[in-house]
């Protein structure tokens, strides 16, 4: 058998490996703007689970049970007081809550400029969700609020789980929500609940066993969106959930007041980005012949107590296959463990470890020899030598291809990623900044 | 759509099946394609040439997964393009990603033998199955949907080499595992 043949033979395995591969993401992964990264933040809302039975494409029909709601607590007191035998009209209500067949799907999403977000306060969680405050068998659900650049909130979200195991997921939005989960028929049976359609849903999530079972509905302009996953229990827990957020009230969203922070994402000219007044310094004094200017980004963002400040000039160049990237930010102290002595070989000279470094590098130094940082006045070009490889493939360029970083006075950190220039050359490059 | 009506609309002989299929799955179809070939053109070529072949094959075929089933065409498809291509096109990416399996075989000579398509597969699933969701998603993702490390990386939050690191231990154990089911690789 040859490498392809092995290849076809891969294209051959069940489908619902498949199926359950083309499911499977990162489960509400937020990921903010880092450095040589894409342009704006983004929220990406995980898919949690997949329907996928092998061997079954049929749709469960969809299961209804009823929910009976508890007489409320002033009732019962009235009945009490009363002292005499009244008639109860408060035996309960009671809802029937469809849950239509689904599944998990691809994650969605949210692309915000300028994304900011900050945990509610107790009074903000009280105008926008007051059954958060204490959820049967979940506790306190803390809520956080997602905001775009101009401080506008995009939607609010919060997550608990139970000891027991399970978890629960509610988001609330200015219309719509955006689901994580996807229904297999057309068209939905919706229920109602306390004068409010809701739609309904729920699916195994083969994975871990565990079944999902969630609900969607709107109070006037607002959009909700809850998630409960677990057994039985849960299963019966959702109506009465949805029943409590809408006895709340609708979210108010103009009780939020969230500190807006400082922030920019700009596309530079390459002569922008050699006047920018913190970092233009810093770029390269000249460019090996033959690359042409690509990109160059300049981001902010203002720190604040959810998240630490972002600060960096971004600018790379290319030539064909080869290309030069070239990083300029403050040295933030997470960053501070990878700062290297020239004479500890071992955490930067790539010769010490043959392919594969994935085996040959010990663990506690792979974050180190992946990205060293060396100090300029320690910076020698065997060390910058030490870093260069070059690879045969198919397509591709053999140059050298390199990455570290320099530490330059005032903590100012150059990150480069090379691919086809000398050592030599970027040795001259670094050692050139700052004079 | 679903994955039923739209088969209905095929044993139909309705043209509506492949309107259905474009809008539902011609995105992937064209991704799986242009991460083989690297070409635009190519890739659209070989989407077309997909839809043709479903066209051709259901009835009597009947997959109970329309993705896997088109995902599986359009895999071999753009790979025998690729061979035809391959003295006037490169593509540097997915030279690597083959390159890659290479280290799954006892010994990556070049010359086809005769393997009972399917049996390997089979050997390939139970192989699978037995892993951790996340690396099993981790091998398909990269060789069965052909995804660059970095969009690996990005769909499961984790580092490049992390990815890659995961992708050369599961490497690895399925050559153990092929070894140990006595296939000659």
């Amino acid at each position: 058998m040859n490498k392809q043949q092995l290849y076809r033979e891969i294209g051959l395995v069940d489908e619902d490996l498949i199926q359950e591969a083309e499911a499977r993401g990162k489960r509400f992964s937020r990921s903010l703007w880092v450095k040589g990264l894409a342009a704006a933040a983004c929220i990406a809302l995980g898919v949690t689970g997949i329907a996928w039975q092998q061997g079954m494409m049929q749709p469960k029909k969809p299961q209804e049970f009823v929910y009976e709601k508890k007489p409320d607590a002033a009732t019962e007191s009235a009945k009490g007081n009363a002292g005499e035998e009244t008639v109860s009209n408060s035996a309960g209500d009671e809802y029937a809550l469809i849950l239509n067949p689904a599944s998990g799907q691809i994650s969605a999403s949210l692309a915000i400029p300028g994304h900011f977000w900050e945990e509610l306060t107790e009074e903000e969680t009280a105008a926008i969700c007051p059954a958060a405050k204490n959820i049967e068998g979940y506790g306190n659900l803390t809520l956080t609020a997602h905001y775009n650049g101009d401080g506008v909130p995009v939607f609010v979200e919060g997550t608990a789980e139970k000891e027991t195991g399970g978890d629960i997921y509610l988001q609330i939005a200015p219309g719509e929500v955006v689901l994580d989960c996807v229904f297999v028929t057309d068209t939905q049976e919706v229920s109602e609940i306390n004068g409010v359609s809701v739609v309904a849903g729920c699916f195994d999530d083969t994975t871990d066993g565990k079944a999902v079972y969630f609900a969607e509905f709107m109070i006037e302009d607002i959009g909700y969106y809850l998630k409960l996953t677990g057994g039985k229990a849960e299963m019966a827990l959702l109506p009465a959930l949805i029943d409590e957020i809408i006895c709340g009230g609708k979210a108010d969203f103009s009780a939020l007041h969230p500190q807006i922070p400082e922030w920019r994402e700009d596309s530079l000219t390459l002569e922008e980005a050699y006047q920018d007044e913190e970092f233009g310094k810093w770029m390269p004094k000249e460019i090996p012949e033959g690359f042409g200017f690509e990109e160059a980004r300049r981001v902010y963002y203002e720190g604040t107590h959810e998240r630490t400040e972002t600060n960096y000039l971004s600018v790379c160049w290319f030539k064909g296959m080869e290309e030069i990237s070239w990083d300029v930010s403050y040295l933030t102290e997470e960053e501070r463990t990878r700062i290297t002595a020239v004479s500890d070989t071992a955490n930067y000279d790539l010769s010490l470890y043959p392919i594969p470094m994935a085996e040959s590098v010990p663990e506690e130094l792979w974050e180190i020899v992946e990205n060293p940082i060396f100090e300029i006045g320690d910076l020698t070009e065997e060390a910058v030598r030490a870093r260069a490889y070059q690879i045969e493939e198919q397509g591709d360029t053999d140059g050298y291809r390199m990455r570290f970083s320099v530490l330059y006075p005032g903590d100012v950190l150059v990150g480069i990623s090379v691919k086809g220039v000398d050592p030599e050359r970027v040795y001259q490059m670094l050692a050139q900044l700052g004079e | 759509m679903e994955d039923e009506k739209i088969i209905d609309l095929y044993w139909k002989r309705s043209e509506d099946a492949i309107s259905e299929t474009t809008g539902k799955y011609g995105k992937c179809i064209r991704q799986i394609a242009f991460r083989i070939l690297n070409n635009h053109e190519d890739a659209g070529e070989c989407e077309n040439d997909t839809y043709a072949a479903a066209w051709n094959a259901i009835p009597p075929a009947y997959p109970k997964s329309l993705l896997a089933f088109l995902g599986r065409l359009v895999r071999n498809i753009a790979l025998d393009r690729y061979d035809y291509n391959r003295a006037k096109k490169r593509n540097g990416k997915f030279d690597v990603l083959l390159s890659e399996l290479e280290e799954c075989l006892a010994s990556p000579d070049t010359v086809e033998t005769e393997v009972e398509a399917g049996y390997v597969a089979g050997l390939i699933s139970d192989f699978l199955r037995a892993l951790d969701a996340d690396s099993r998603c981790i091998f398909l993702r990269r060789y069965w949907y052909s995804d660059s490390i970095r969009d690996i990386a990005a769909r499961f939050g984790m580092s490049d080499s992390k990815v890659k690191s995961n992708l050369f231990r599961t490497r690895k154990k399925l050559k153990e595992h092929l070894d140990k089911e006595g296939v000659i690789v």
